[in-house]
């Protein structure tokens, strides 16, 4: 076996390693280390088994077998990129309008506090 | 400090981050202009006595918990407007550099169309007003773009001196870039089939401070803007629909 698919193999055990600690620790919700897992394990899988690398190969029209294990750690990793950039911008989203909110409560509670002090005890219908 | 907010017509909006050194006076400027009129000022996170200044001055203030950029401060203000029933909103840049006595024939022109936004034009007409070659080479270039998109002229694309009313704030209180909104802005505003002028006004040179688009922070915003406009663009899904006009 080409000496790529052994440091492939290799470097996917020692990613699986922080992978398994963070989700353990919490540091990783399980939703986001999904992709990961599967990206990972995917890679290993195609780095040990022969067979399925040649066939993969040869579907894919390429002769050299480390080119398309790389093609395809490129492709899974682009994959959980992307999917992490949309939960990122998600929460970007999420985040905005909670700071929205937190800043019009913020004066509201103010406003409050100000009648409260001149004594108004009606409020203003909206 | 807070207050009754009894006038429910007009909202006067500025933005401000870090500009204790500007935002008084344009408060006081406005005061003597429109008196009465609620000014909200909302504070993005300043790190200095922006709240404290606005407050004095006698305007309203909304404090952000940290900072959001220029578009998610002008949408607090549209959320804030919308969600109290005002029918129009006028945003002020607070470093001073939107006379408060060009607000009337800003709402003057809205009434004409009737507008659901107008925009105040430093380049419509000749003023003598003077900005970096930069700049004006960057506004070119959005023109260009957006005739087509817009299906009209927009002379001064990056002003930020705008009024809109309650349809536009509609839209605005949902759906507002985050960054350099200005020209997204008016192409949001065009896939909801909603209207927009122009009207020359006179700007000033800002009161203090400095302004947020350096020499070479301005080609990501020339990118970064072309992107937003082009984004919108492949989301003309009501292009062609018929106006939809908010209840009042």
């Amino acid at each position: 076996m080409e000496r790529i698919r052994w440091i492939v193999a290799a470097f996917c055990v020692l990613l699986l390693l922080p992978i398994i600690r963070a989700v353990r620790r919490e540091h990783v919700r399980v939703e986001y280390s999904m992709a990961w897992f599967a990206a990972t394990l995917t890679l290993l899988v195609l780095s040990l088994w022969d067979t399925g690398l040649q066939w993969l190969a040869v579907a894919l029209g390429v002769e050299d077998y480390p080119f398309v294990l790389m093609l395809v750690a490129g492709l899974l990793f682009l994959i959980t990129f992307f999917r992490l950039t949309v939960e990122v911008s998600t929460l970007k989203d999420h985040n905005i309008l909670l700071s929205q909110k937190v800043g019009m409560l913020d004066w509201e509670v103010r406003r409050q506090a100000t009648r409260q002090d001149r004594g108004a005890t009606r409020v203003r219908p909206r | 400090m807070p207050m009754d907010l009894s006038d429910k017509g007009l909202l006067i909006l500025v933005p401000a981050f870090n500009e204790e050194g500007a935002v008084g006076q344009v408060i006081a400027a406005v005061h003597r202009v429109l008196p009465g009129t609620t000014m909200l000022v909302v504070d993005d996170g300043s790190v200095d006595e922006t709240t404290a200044v606005a407050q004095a001055a006698g305007a309203q203030v909304i404090r952000l918990p940290h900072h959001l950029g220029l578009g998610g401060a002008v949408q607090t203000g549209y959320r804030f407007a919308f969600d109290h029933g005002y029918e129009r909103v006028v945003r002020l840049d607070a470093d001073g550099q939107h006379p408060p006595e060009e607000i009337p024939g800003l709402l003057a022109k809205m009434d004409e169309g009737p507008y659901d936004m107008v925009t105040g034009s430093r380049y419509l007409e000749a003023n003598g007003y003077k900005t970096h070659a930069l700049r004006r080479f960057g506004g070119r270039i959005f023109s260009i773009v957006l005739r087509p998109i817009l299906g009209q002229r927009i002379s001064d694309p990056t002003s930020g001196f705008i009024a809109v009313n309650r349809n536009a704030l509609s839209v605005f209180s949902h759906s507002f870039p985050l960054e350099y909104p200005e020209i997204e802005a008016l192409v949001v505003l065009r896939r909801k089939a909603m209207t927009f002028a122009e009207t020359p006004v006179h700007m000033r040179p800002r009161i203090a401070g400095t302004s947020t688009i350096g020499r070479w922070s301005a080609v990501y915003y020339m990118v970064r803007v072309l992107l937003g406009v082009f984004v919108n663009v492949m989301k003309y899904e009501k292009r062609f629909h018929t106006r939809e006009r908010v209840s009042h």
